[in-house]
């Protein structure tokens, strides 16, 4: 780093050719002491030569610090001290003395102002180091325009360097421009002026400057010239166009998207409740209850006023947030979070439209990441009523679906279910008629008849729990989940078709490992799929003569992910003629000559409903294999 | 009144014997309570597997053979144990009676078919009317096995002479096919009616039927091809 000749007094050491230059100084201050030591000690001059200290002092105040100077200044004095001992000493009081006095008060005068004048450059330096570090350009004119000083800022806007500048015309180089009027005067006036100028850059491209002049003051109180600050307008007008543009641009967006945006003013929120005490609900929903007109709506879309069912977005500025939410408690809910530090936030939930109707919302609350004070949080709710309208009718039909398999299924199971519960209330008939008889009998048997009683109940119990199942089987109801045993599911399900099986001949073996999972599930569902494929396996085993009709059912732990249930159903029948996955659960598709073909159809919809998976394969040498995986609660609740 | 008649009638035939074949435990039991309340022995069987290693006791008995089994058909083992020639009366009960399972049963042989849910007099009735089936056939059975003996004591020229006797033929036919004169037909002919106990020609004609051993090929009225 250079400086102008005239600063670079005061510039700090560091630099080699400074250093020379300081060591030369002080060996010249020193050589100058000795030579005055020398002659003010062995010649006879009367004059006061010790005065010529005074140039030591002042050659090493240029270069030393305040110390260096006062410590020569002390070395000085003495030196004069010492000539003048050994010159006069024992002399009367006289001429010689008063020479003594006269130049040590000059040598202290010296170091005085020595240190003064240091002082005062050590902070001019300060000063102008900040100059050139400045990114605003500084630059010193003389009065004929010409630069004598050039700063980096100033080197970096207008791409000219500091050497190529110093000495020429201002004007030449920046363009001469008409100076706006009031600029002279005000300078004149005042000595200063603000405004801005447009300059030329060294590649010649217009710029347009924010400067500052400051008129240079000489010694004499005329003016020598301008100091000129200047920041380059150019860009920051540029960054202006562009926050603006952005600013267009995020109003255009905000404006014509399509889901509702608010812009919510939060701000109280985080006074009133404090971090700390968002894990108190009651406190939080105490002190939200309070404050009912908070926090308000400061912007929000045509989607939104269209969600909100007012006629512009401008009536909603102003209201509370909180008269739009359906549900007071998740209205509370999203503004815990958004105090607890919850940057974003979703939920599904219902806003209160026009007419007072309400329309499911999915709520997205999003705080930018520079609002710490939670003034322009944003909540973006997309209307998915109409979505959910469908989804609800789409899962009716399937539900209907679901629940006419079912009761065809039912259906084929009449007789072998009628036959389940006739042979309980045959046994119970019987039961009664006996029991009379030990009764009636010359010698009551009183024991056998409770007995007889016992078995009445057990009987009347067994009839009524296959009636449970086929009513529940046969109930259309909302699919509703809940924890169960797999494995009671299968019994109940076995238990149905336990007539059927044996009226085909069928012989079933279930292998269920202990320690199985829980599963989440809709409990008529997973038994619907469970019935399904025993039926279908029961019903293509009826061609098979030759062998036994084998169905075999295993449950176990999946043995990757130990947390899902696999279920296996292995049979002897024929197999599956295609075992094409997109052809084989397709509804419709059946190789039955009594069949809907919606079994595997609907097996596949359900297990996918409760995210698991269904395969088809052909066992060896016979028989067909489906394979369910089901994830057990502990997987689906992570979810 | 109509209890009492049967249980008074149970009491008096107190030897009999039902055996069960049912694999549903409810319908096994309430069937075992209610014999057992009418003083009969019961044995039950959950297949018939097990019923035929268990060893048939020698008082008239009857089967209760239900028709769906789990591992097998009812009909089936009926068929089986005629083929067998286990000759013991069987009662079939069924959950869905249908006619051609009824037809199908009947012809195979059993005394009585009834549908669950039956009552009680019904099945006392199936069950007793079988036992008396098993008894009758169990006194046949000992008819026969005496009349056998009897019949073994006959030489077999008197042999010869009862079979004539018993197609019809008179003393002078049998003298002409026997190539013997009318007096010794006549010795022959008193000592069959006396080695057989038999009362009357008739009595005779009923034994032989029972050995089956009338010549149909013969007749007074000249021979038949």
């Amino acid at each position: 780093m250079k400086f102008p000749p005239v600063l670079s007094l005061a510039a700090f050491g560091g630099h080699a050719p400074q250093k020379r230059r300081v060591t030369g100084e002080r060996s010249v201050a020193a050589i100058i002491a000795a030579c005055v030591f020398l002659l003010n000690t062995f010649t006879q001059f009367r004059d006061a030569f010790a005065v010529l200290y005074v140039l030591v002092v002042f050659l090493v105040a240029d270069t030393c610090g305040v110390t260096i100077i006062l410590l020569t200044s002390a070395g000085c004095i003495g030196l004069a001290c010492t000539s003048f001992l050994l010159k006069h000493y024992g002399e009367p009081l006289g001429g010689p003395y008063v020479r003594l006095a006269v130049s040590i008060i000059a040598i202290g005068v010296a170091a005085m102002l020595s240190v003064k004048n240091r002082r005062t450059r050590s902070l001019l330096a300060e000063q102008v180091r900040m100059l050139a570090l400045t990114h605003d350009t500084v630059i010193i004119r003389d009065q004929d325009d010409t630069i004598i000083y050039w700063n980096d800022g100033a080197a970096q806007l207008y791409g000219w360097r500091e050497e190529e500048v110093l000495g020429k015309k201002s004007s030449e180089l920046l363009g001469r421009n008409q100076l706006p009027p009031g600029a002279v005067h005000d300078m004149k006036a005042a000595g200063r002026w603000n405004g801005e100028i447009t300059r030329l850059r060294r590649s010649g491209e217009c710029i347009v400057i924010d400067v500052r002049w400051i008129a240079r003051i000489d010694s004499d109180g005329r003016e020598c010239g301008v100091i000129e600050f200047g920041a380059d307008l150019t860009e920051q007008r540029k960054a202006t166009a562009e926050r603006e543009r952005s600013e267009q641009r995020y109003r255009a967006i905000f404006q014509a998207v399509g889901s509702a945006i608010f812009e919510v003013d939060c701000s109280a929120m985080s006074v009133l409740i404090s971090e700390r005490e968002t894990e108190n609900p009651d406190l939080c929903n105490m002190r939200l209850n309070k404050f009912q007109d908070y926090p308000y709506i400061r912007d929000a879309n045509e989607a939104a006023a269209l969600l909100s069912g007012v006629a512009l977005p401008r009536e909603l500025i102003g209201r509370s947030l909180r008269t739009l939410f359906g549900d007071q408690d998740v209205f509370r809910d999203v503004m815990r979070k958004l105090v607890a530090g919850k940057m974003q936030y979703e939920i599904e939930t219902t806003f209160i439209g026009g007419n007072g109707s309400l329309r499911d919302v999915f709520l997205r609350v999003t705080r930018p990441l520079d609002d710490v004070e939670c003034r322009h949080v944003l909540v973006m709710a997309l209307d998915i009523t109409e979505r959910n309208e469908a989804q609800m009718k789409l899962r009716a039909a399937q539900s209907e679906m679901a629940h006419a398999d079912r009761i065809t299924t039912l259906g084929q199971l009449t007789v072998s279910i009628a036959h389940e519960v006739n042979q309980p209330l045959s046994a119970i008939i019987t039961f009664a008629r006996s029991g009379q008889r030990w009764l009636g009998r010359s010698r009551p048997d009183v024991r056998e008849a409770l007995s007889c009683f016992d078995q009445i109940v057990a009987s009347g119990s067994r009839a009524g729990a296959i009636i449970t199942r086929v009513r529940a089987l046969t109930r259309k109801e909302a699919s509703s989940r809940a924890l169960h045993n797999i494995t009671v599911l299968l019994d109940e399900v076995t238990l149905l078709l336990r007539g059927e099986l044996s009226a085909k001949h069928v012989e079933l073996h279930t292998m269920v490992s202990r320690d199985l999972p829980l599963l989440s599930a809709d409990r008529i569902q997973i038994q619907q799929v469970i019935m399904n494929l025993m039926m279908n396996a029961v019903q293509a085993m009826s061609v098979i003569t030759d062998r036994p009709r084998v169905l075999n059912i295993s449950i176990t732990r999946n043995d990757l992910s130990g947390s899902c249930i696999r279920m296996i159903f292995e049979d002897s029948g024929p197999g599956f003629s295609c075992l094409d996955p997109t052809e084989l659960f397709e509804p419709f598709v059946t190789t039955k000559t009594h069949g809907m073909g919606m079994g595997l159809s609907i097996c596949r919809e359900i297990i996918a409903a409760h995210e698991g998976t269904i395969e088809a394969a052909n066992g060896v040498p016979f028989g067909a294999v489906v394979t369910v995986t089901l994830p057990g609660a502990d997987v689906a609740h992570e979810k | 009144m109509r209890n009492k008649d049967l249980r008074e009638g149970a009491a008096s035939r107190r030897d009999g014997h039902v055996l069960i074949i049912d694999d549903d435990a409810d319908i096994r039991a309430s069937l075992d309570s209610l014999f057992r309340s009418a003083d009969l022995v019961v044995t039950t069987f959950e297949d018939p597997s097990e019923f035929l290693e268990a060893r048939l006791p020698d008082a008239p008995t009857c089967l209760v053979l239900d028709v769906r089994l789990r591992t097998s058909d009812g009909l089936e083992f009926q068929k089986y144990l005629l083929e067998s020639g286990i000759n013991i009366p069987v009662i079939i009960i069924t959950g869905h009676g249908d006619i051609p399972m009824t037809v199908k049963g009947m012809k195979a042989g059993a005394v009585d078919f009834l549908a669950k849910p039956f009552t009680d007099e019904a099945m006392l009735r199936a069950v007793l009317d079988a036992l008396d089936v098993s008894r009758c056939r169990a006194d046949e059975q000992q008819k026969l096995g005496e009349t056998r003996l009897l019949y073994a004591s006959l030489s077999p020229r008197e042999k010869e002479v009862m079979s004539l006797v018993a197609s019809g033929l008179m003393n002078k036919q049998i003298a002409g096919e026997l190539d013997l004169s009318l007096i010794t037909v006549k010795i022959h002919r008193a000592n069959v009616m006396r080695k057989m106990a038999a009362q009357s020609l008739a009595d005779l004609v009923r034994l032989a039927d029972l050995l089956n051993i009338r010549d149909r090929t013969i007749s007074r009225y000249g021979t038949r091809h």
